[in-house]
């Protein structure tokens, strides 16, 4: 029987590691304190590693760790002791950029596996094939591939692959951009990318400023072609997204790619699930280049790219089962008689109107307008720590 | 070090030999990127003309699918020409390069990652012979890759070093926008009133650093560390300008002028950009505030 397809989410910390899974990532790839591609999120210490490998583990899951810079002389030093470290977690897999350090990794850890990162932006079956010689397990391929040119990598190499399914997308071709380099200085290929393709540039002769940011990556209308054509995981863009952000996009790739394999993926279920990831995002989204050549629509040509975004209302820190009181943590200003719906990690969505609500005193109140406010509220559903207030989902 | 040229177009190649280029990168048409793309044909004669110079072929355009078969032929038609080898960024045409026995060497041209000393080492092991060092290195990260590779390297010393290549076709899209047509030349964008160098084709858009950017000051170093070839990348550069610069430039590495130093200063900005300068990371809470 062919292997399920793996949802592959992002985690910037443990706290998120924990909620992704739990909302149905089958694996979590993160960043180290070093040589990642994220050198300014929080990312995880080697005890943080540890604790990561333990909770996914124990839940049948997977942890990836991104080593994927592009190295310089001066972080040769260190790496191997680094992977050894890594490693002694328990680690699934690294993400590689730099090949020197393939080799290193099936010698010394055969047990673990190597995914080639999309910074090598790996486009055709000639070059998946050299890195499969090399021991490379799984290619993450270029952004700019069709459904059709993945087809025929997949079909005409032996290495499992893995595709970027939603998040931002890079301008340029992963690992051929040094905007950020040269005009902040800072090395995009080690982490320190300043994202320059956002700034907005005075262009000669024109009176409209030239940008060249392109709108996110969403392709849930994918999902049932990518399964059926063999792709071996799905990836989510994002490790320094927000809770709410990586529980209401994995939950919706995970109901989508649940319905497939139920043959319930109904045109109508697929389009609730789309509304409800349009509710996080906070630019324009496009499948770009799965379907067509990205061209001028998949592009922002004014300024102002970023929406502010107040759906997430309150996350949930416990749930009373006897008295059936609701206590959550305030994000974003409510009040009585709002629409709302609390959604769970196991998929459940309770809808309701606000008729009361209290502060941590019970003390009767008619609106939380504080970040960080102690609110509770009367409900009774399979409520667990972690799921979520939002506004209701029209 | 000899002094590589990168031309703008292949009927002034007598003139840079004069002023003491020996060797070129050329462009094959339809598989470069930034750099001049000709015919195997003309490839050929210019081989044919210049035995005693070092050509080499850059083919660095990111290869789909579709390109590999006709991208194999022309691999297969370069060996009965003798090149000296081909710079390569897609790991395709190592893959293809290892199926035959093909008497050309390869460089390794992936052009922002050539960073470090141990993946110089790790494509030697696999066959490469060359390789062309990143612009976005410091001249001391440069010395310190050729004391610990036995590849032979190419140092980036003049030119407009490109920083970044899109398959999107950024100009003619923004044009579009504004229901216009890209006339297809290069145009200058300013960001805080510095200048970069934006074009788009076929094969999507590449981005250049405004200034002609000058290692000259570090060419006595890297000639002393044996980094086996110098480049001179003519793109965007006028005719007379790179013939003067090849000329100075090998009376640098000849004769170690100052003069020649000074001269190229006056007819260049002293862009050093990263030679002297290493780039940042990490960011302090307080930088990533501003």
């Amino acid at each position: 029987m062919k292997k399920r397809i793996e949802l592959l989410s992002p985690a910037g910390d443990l706290e998120r590691l924990k909620v992704t899974l739990l909302y149905g990532a089958d694996a979590v790839y993160i960043g180290g304190k070093d040589y990642s591609l994220r050198a300014n999120a929080n990312n995880f210490s080697i005890e943080e590693i540890k604790e990561a490998c333990d909770f996914a583990h124990k839940l049948n899951k997977k942890v990836y760790l991104t080593l994927n810079i592009v190295f310089h002389n001066e972080d040769i030093s260190g790496v191997e002791d680094y992977i050894k470290s890594v490693a002694e977690c328990g680690i699934d897999a690294f993400i590689v950029s730099d090949p020197f350090i393939i080799r290193h990794i099936k010698n010394n850890y055969p047990n673990v596996e190597v995914h080639l990162s999309t910074q090598n932006s790996t486009a055709n079956i000639e070059s998946v094939n050299f890195f499969k010689e090399e021991g490379i397990d799984r290619v993450v391929l270029a952004r700019e591939l069709s459904l059709c040119e993945i087809k025929e990598v997949i079909d005409n190499t032996e290495v499992d692959v893995e595709i970027f399914i939603h998040g931002a997308m890079c301008t340029f071709y992963s690992g051929r951009c040094t905007l950020s380099n040269y005009l902040t200085n800072r090395d995009s290929n080690r982490g320190g990318c300043s994202q320059v393709c956002r700034f907005a540039f005075n262009i000669e002769n024109e009176g409209q400023k030239f940008t060249m940011a392109t709108k996110d990556l969403n392709a849930s209308r994918y999902i049932s072609s990518l399964i059926g054509i063999g792709v071996t995981s799905l990836k989510v863009e994002g490790r320094m997204r927000s809770l709410y952000y990586l529980a209401t996009v994995i939950g919706c790739y995970r109901k989508i790619i649940d319905a497939y394999y139920d043959n319930k993926l109904t045109e109508e279920y697929l389009e609730y699930q789309e509304k409800v990831l349009s509710r996080v995002a906070n630019r324009e989204t496009s499948a770009h280049y799965l379907e067509h050549e990205a061209d001028y629509k998949d592009q922002y040509y004014t300024g102002r790219q970023e929406l502010s975004n107040q759906d997430f209302l309150g996350l949930v820190i416990s749930y009373d089962e006897q008295e059936k009181i609701v206590t959550l943590v305030e994000r974003n200003y409510f009040e009585v008689g709002d629409e709302v719906e609390l959604f769970t990690p196991s998929g459940e969505i309770y809808s309701f109107t606000i008729n009361e609500m209290y502060n941590d005193d019970m003390e009767s109140i008619s609106v939380a307008r504080h970040p960080e406010e102690i609110i509770k509220l009367k409900l009774d559903g399979n409520i667990v720590e972690y799921s979520m207030l939002r506004k209701k989902v029209k | 070090m000899k002094i590589v040229v990168v031309p703008n177009d292949i009927k002034d190649l007598d003139k840079y030999v004069s002023s003491g280029a020996e060797g070129f990168i050329l462009g094959l048409k339809d598989y470069s990127v930034n750099y001049f793309g000709i015919t195997i044909e003309e490839i050929k004669n210019i081989v044919e003309k210049y035995k005693d110079l070092d050509i080499f072929i850059s083919i660095n355009k990111t290869i789909f699918n579709k390109e590999l078969k006709e991208l194999e032929e022309k691999l297969i038609e370069l060996d009965s020409i003798p090149i000296k080898g081909v710079l390569f960024y897609d790991l395709g045409v190592l893959s293809i390069y290892k199926k035959h026995n093909f008497s050309y060497s390869l460089g390794w041209h992936q052009t922002h990652m050539v960073t470090n000393y141990n993946t110089c080492n790790f494509y030697y092991d696999n066959g490469v012979e060359y390789g062309v060092l990143a612009s976005e290195i410091t001249k001391d990260e440069m010395i310190e890759i050729k004391r610990n590779t036995n590849m032979k390297l190419f140092s980036f010393i003049i030119g407009h070093p490109i920083m970044a290549h899109s398959k999107r076709r950024l100009l003619t899209n923004y044009y579009r926008s504004q229901n216009k047509e890209y006339d297809g030349s290069l145009k200058s964008i300013y960001e805080r009133d510095k200048e970069y160098l934006i074009s788009d084709n076929s094969d999507g858009t590449c981005i250049y650093e405004g200034d002609i950017i000058s290692g000259i000051d570090y060419l006595g170093e890297l000639k002393d560390s044996l980094i086996e070839y110098g480049i001179i990348h003519g793109f965007n550069i006028e005719d007379n300008l790179i013939v003067k610069l090849v000329s100075l430039t090998k009376e640098i590495i000849t004769n170690n002028s100052n003069t020649a130093i000074n001269e190229i200063k006056l007819l260049i900005c002293n862009n050093t950009s990263f030679f002297d300068k290493k780039t940042i990371f990490k960011v302090k809470k307080d930088e990533k505030k501003n």
